[in-house]
């Protein structure tokens, strides 16, 4: 089992390099430059050549990369050049901030889409069934950010229910130790904090989940019809036990194998959406921030950006295969 | 050893004419094909269609300084910040996101298919080397891949399509890859190359025409992700500027807010993206079952 | 009292292409401590029959005719509870395939558990201990450890003793191996059948064999039932349906095995055709078509089964033809 987890994070490392050099490489191809863009309209050639030599960006890229590099291993991304802040600081803000969005969205995903899978396999052809077929299809047929708009219009614009920007009502005060308002608010025992964030949550968190729910629904459904009809079921039927703890026992256990690995593979997708609908719900994470740069090419803040987000992707597609192994015995134990 | 037929029959037959046989049966599809059907044929005659060129825009005649007029007799979908007639872009956004869906899938096709048939085909050395740089791709989510290339290569049509066919382009290429693998195993192909059959006659004859089933599936399913790409890129502000070639999520961009005023202005391109899309991913599905019918 | 009474059972499905009749008024029985064998080759509805006894056909089957008793008990249309209260129980089943016949996800030991944990009052370490029995008992070595583990890391041969730990481990008093050895190559096959006759001869079971493998009936079975589009077609004593079959399609059957000694020259015989799919009851014999001995008699009625040779009433070998091979009985040639 560990040499399954250290083999997978072996394999891991050359991918991250390539990642790396490839985002490091994209941040330079960018057409303009810091330089042009710190300028702007007083943006000479000496000027812009001064700027560059100041930065150290003349230098040829190899050489950029490696310092770059050496100084990420000390922990130093660097700063933006828009906000003057280092980009560690920036993270320690924006990065939880999309985090508790994704995993909410997950969470919601997950805990309705299951049930609402099996149920239709339960009663699959009849109407619930084909009335959560056309559902999960309209759900991945929805743009996240459109899904949003409805959300927001119905929810916050007309009927007021919920919030429709920000993470937290400006007027609230909340010492931010982790950044995660939920849990700042249950770690300082702050009850209004707490239901302001996740009244705040609740919007975004829906439109983001939508999508990996309708999906999660239909693989679910379609795993559980398809375990019904495998020998083991009938060999457990043979054995005399009732079809409920069959089920739980047999059916759902090897069904939940199909599913959790599309758990995995939604975090790219939820990666996605969340700068979609970050810019709607106004909810400053990664999403928009790292999207500002590209306009303003903050070259700091995309490398250290990117480079992040790519990084937790690949840890949390490893996370997930290991997740998988454990899970299933065959892999585990071969 | 088992009974005749202990349940509904399920015939995985790849024959094109069961193929179509089953295609047909199914509503979702034929549904589907109806939906890409309207919209193509909305995209060729939209200028029959339409009452005005959706870049006419009417800024003082029309509006007084107020936005938006919503739906009435002669702006079916009302009007935009611009004084331009919403249903006439509406209609005219097919063309561009059809184009790209078909021009991006395309793209990532081309290259996909031959990376993937050749990591299959080959095998060994040329496998590992072009799946690593696959898979250095793939630790890029896709839409963000798209934009990435998008910011690189800048705003614009083309742009746009060519972002999101190489972004396509992994995803492809590992399916074509894994479908040839498997085809390769199959005792009709070993005995192919043991009969010593010329390679490319191999690959052409027998072994891509069944590797490439779930490709067909996976290409349409992909014009589904191209457009909400698209639109996603346009929402963004990565989108085509031009006037004249009005985009869904272009149109989507500014309605944050003009929510509570004019909720038409992202009403009617969004229901005309989730409709578009709605289509695709029913013919998918169809084909899907069509293709490899299961028990369900 | 018979241990299984099947009489007249008559099986159909419902398919996308209409219905298909699947069994055909079939009748045999077995007693205590009997060893019965249902032969037949692909599609004849062996498996469907045994499935019935124990009302585990798919949804879309229906017991059209017929009755299934055990000891004196009738089980068609016996409600759920009672039902699963026979299966594991009072009668047990082997499938064919231990690999898709097993829980992929749950250990050994665990899936013999069930039956345990399902019909007995064993629990803790009681149970646990019936369990490592058990699996000795079925020649599995080194138990404890194994019980353990999971059916991947078990050997074809192994994986099947388990399923047979499974069946037994309620002391059924009648046990169904429906092509217990199919999936097994032949040193395995020897081993398997002879573990099924030593826990017969300890349990006093019954054993009903379905197979369409003669060899394996010859070794293991008293008696036989030949099976033929949905209808047994003879039946009899092993050693006299081997000494002298009557019917044309035993005979075929017969014939084509190849045997050691002998001629090499002989020919195997081959039964032209294929086996029918029944979508409706035939008015004559199923059989008629590829029978080398049809009369016209056989096209247009239905044979029953009829004692073979002179013996009156008596129904030690019986086959259903109009124009039966002579048996030895009345002096023709094996």
């Amino acid at each position: 089992m560990l040499r399954f987890a250290l083999k997978r994070l072996l394999l891991a490392v050359p991918v991250l390099i390539g990642v790396s050099l490839l985002v490091f490489a994209w941040t330079r191809a960018l057409p303009g430059g810091p330089a042009q863009a710190l300028l702007g309209e007083r943006a000479t050639p000496a000027a812009v050549a001064a700027v560059e030599r100041n930065y150290g960006l003349d230098r040829p890229i190899l050489v950029q990369y490696g310092k770059y590099m050496s100084r990420v291993a000390t922990g130093d991304l660097g700063r933006s050049i828009t906000s003057r802040r280092a980009i560690t600081t920036e993270l320690k803000d924006r990065f939880p901030a999309t985090v508790e969005l994704a995993l909410s969205a997950m969470f919601f995903a997950v805990a309705a889409g299951i049930p609402l899978g099996v149920v239709a396999a339960k009663h699959a052809r009849k109407a619930i069934d084909h009335i959560s077929l056309v559902g999960s299809l309209l759900g991945i047929s929805m743009p996240v950010f459109f899904l949003a708009l409805i959300l927001k219009w119905a929810f916050a614009v007309k009927l007021g229910w919920l919030p429709s920007i920000g993470r937290l009502d400006v007027k609230l005060k909340l010492d931010r130790h982790t950044n995660f308002l939920v849990l700042d608010a249950i770690i300082g025992r702050n009850g209004t904090a707490l239901v302001d964030a996740l009244k705040h949550l609740v919007l975004p968190a829906v439109a983001l989940g939508t999508i990996p729910l309708a999906i999660i629904a239909r693989i679910t459904r379609t795993a559980v019809l398809e375990v019904m009809t495998e020998d083991f079921v009938r060999t457990a039927r043979a054995k005399g036990m009732s079809q409920r703890i069959v089920n739980r026992r047999h059916v759902l256990p090897n069904a939940l194998l199909p599913v959790t690995t599309v758990i995995g593979l939604q975090t790219g997708l939820l990666l996605s959406g969340a700068i979609l609908t970050e810019t709607v719900f106004a909810w400053g994470g990664m999403g928009t921030w790292i999207f500002d740069a590209v306009a303003k090419r903050d070259y700091a803040v995309l490398q250290g950006g990117i480079l992040f987000i790519v990084i937790v992707f690949v840890i949390v597609n490893l996370l997930v295969d290991i997740g998988y192994a454990l899970i299933d015995p065959r892999i585990r134990l071969r | 050893m088992t009974a005749p037929v202990p349940a509904p029959s399920v015939e995985s037959s790849g024959r094109r004419s069961d193929v179509l046989l089953r295609l047909r049966r199914n509503r979702g599809a034929m549904v589907g094909a109806a939906i890409i059907g309207l919209i193509v044929l909305a995209a060729i005659f939209a200028p029959l269609i339409v009452p005005e060129t959706p870049s006419k825009t009417a800024y003082l005649s029309r509006l007084d300084g107020r936005c938006c007029p919503g739906s009435s007799a002669a702006h079916w979908f009302g009007l935009d910040e611009l004084g331009r007639d919403v249903f006439s872009r509406v209609v005219f956004g097919a063309r561009v996101s059809l184009l790209v869906a078909v021009v991006s899938v395309a793209i990532g096709l081309a290259f996909g298919v031959a990376l993937g048939a050749a990591a299959g085909y080959f095998g060994g050395a040329v496998d590992s080397a072009i799946m690593r740089f696959i898979d250095i791709m793939l630790a890029f989510p896709s839409f963000l891949f798209a934009i990435g290339l998008v910011a690189l290569l800048g705003p614009g049509l083309w742009q746009i399509m060519i972002a999101i066919g190489v972004s396509n382009v992994p995803i492809f290429a590992r399916l074509l890859r894994g479908s040839m693998l498997g085809v390769r195993q199959t005792p009709y192909v070993a005995s192919a190359r043991v009969l010593g059959l010329p390679a490319r006659r191999v690959l052409l004859v027998h072994m891509l025409p069944n590797a490439i089933s779930p490709v067909i599936v996976a290409a349409t399913l992909a014009m589904a992700t191209a457009i909400i790409e698209t639109a996603g890129l346009g929402f963004l502000g990565l989108g085509t500027a031009d006037p004249a070639r009005p985009e869904w999520g272009v149109m989507l961009a500014n309605t944050t807010r003009y929510l509570q005023t004019a909720p038409h202005l992202a009403f009617f391109p969004g229901i005309a993206i989730v409709i578009t899309v709605l289509g695709f991913n029913l013919l998918g599905d169809g084909l899907r079952e069509a293709i490899d019918p299961k028990l369900s | 009292m018979a241990l299984l009474d099947i009489e007249g059972l008559t099986v159909r499905f419902r398919t996308l292409r209409g219905e298909v009749h699947a069994v055909n008024g079939v009748t045999l029985s077995v007693d205590e401590g009997e060893t019965v064998a249902l032969v037949g080759e692909s599609g004849s509805g062996k498996s469907v029959t045994a499935l019935a006894v124990l009302g585990l056909l798919a949804p879309t089957a229906t017991i059209a005719a017929g009755s299934i008793r055990s000891a004196g008990r009738e089980l068609v249309g016996l409600p759920g509870a009672k039902m699963r209260e026979v299966r594991g129980r009072a009668i047990s089943m082997v499938f064919q395939d231990p690999m898709t016949s097993l829980n992929p996800l749950m250990t050994i030991g665990a899936q013999i558990r069930e039956v345990l944990d399902a019909h007995t009052d064993l629990r803790g370490r009681a149970a646990k201990q019936r369990v490592v029995e058990l699996i000795e008992q079925v020649g599995i070595p080194d138990a404890e450890r194994r019980s353990f583990q999971y059916p991947h890391q078990f050997s074809g041969g192994m994986r099947q003793r388990a399923m047979i730990a499974v069946a037994i481990a309620c002391k059924p008093r009648l046990l169904i191996a429906d092509e217990p050895t199919t999936a097994l190559d032949v040193t395995m096959q020897a081993q398997i059948l002879g573990l099924l006759a030593s826990l017969i001869a300890e349990y006093r079971m019954g054993l009903l064999l379905i197979t369409h493998d003669l060899g394996v009936v010859a070794g293991t079975c008293e008696t036989t039932n030949v099976m033929y589009g949905g209808r047994i077609v003879e039946t009899g004593t092993t050693r006299e349906i081997f000494r002298s079959p009557t019917h044309p399609y035993t005979r075929g059957l017969l014939g084509s095995i190849p045997t050691m000694g002998g001629e090499r020259k002989v020919k195997l015989t081959a039964i032209d055709g294929q086996p029918p799919v029944l979508r409706s009851t035939p008015q004559g014999c199923t059989f008629e078509a590829r029978c080398a001995n049809r009369i016209e008699r056989c096209v247009v009625e239905v044979p029953s089964l009829d004692p073979v040779g002179d013996d009156t009433g008596s129904m030690v070998h019986a086959a259903a033809c109009f124009n039966p091979w002579p048996s030895a009985r009345d002096g023709g040639v094996a």
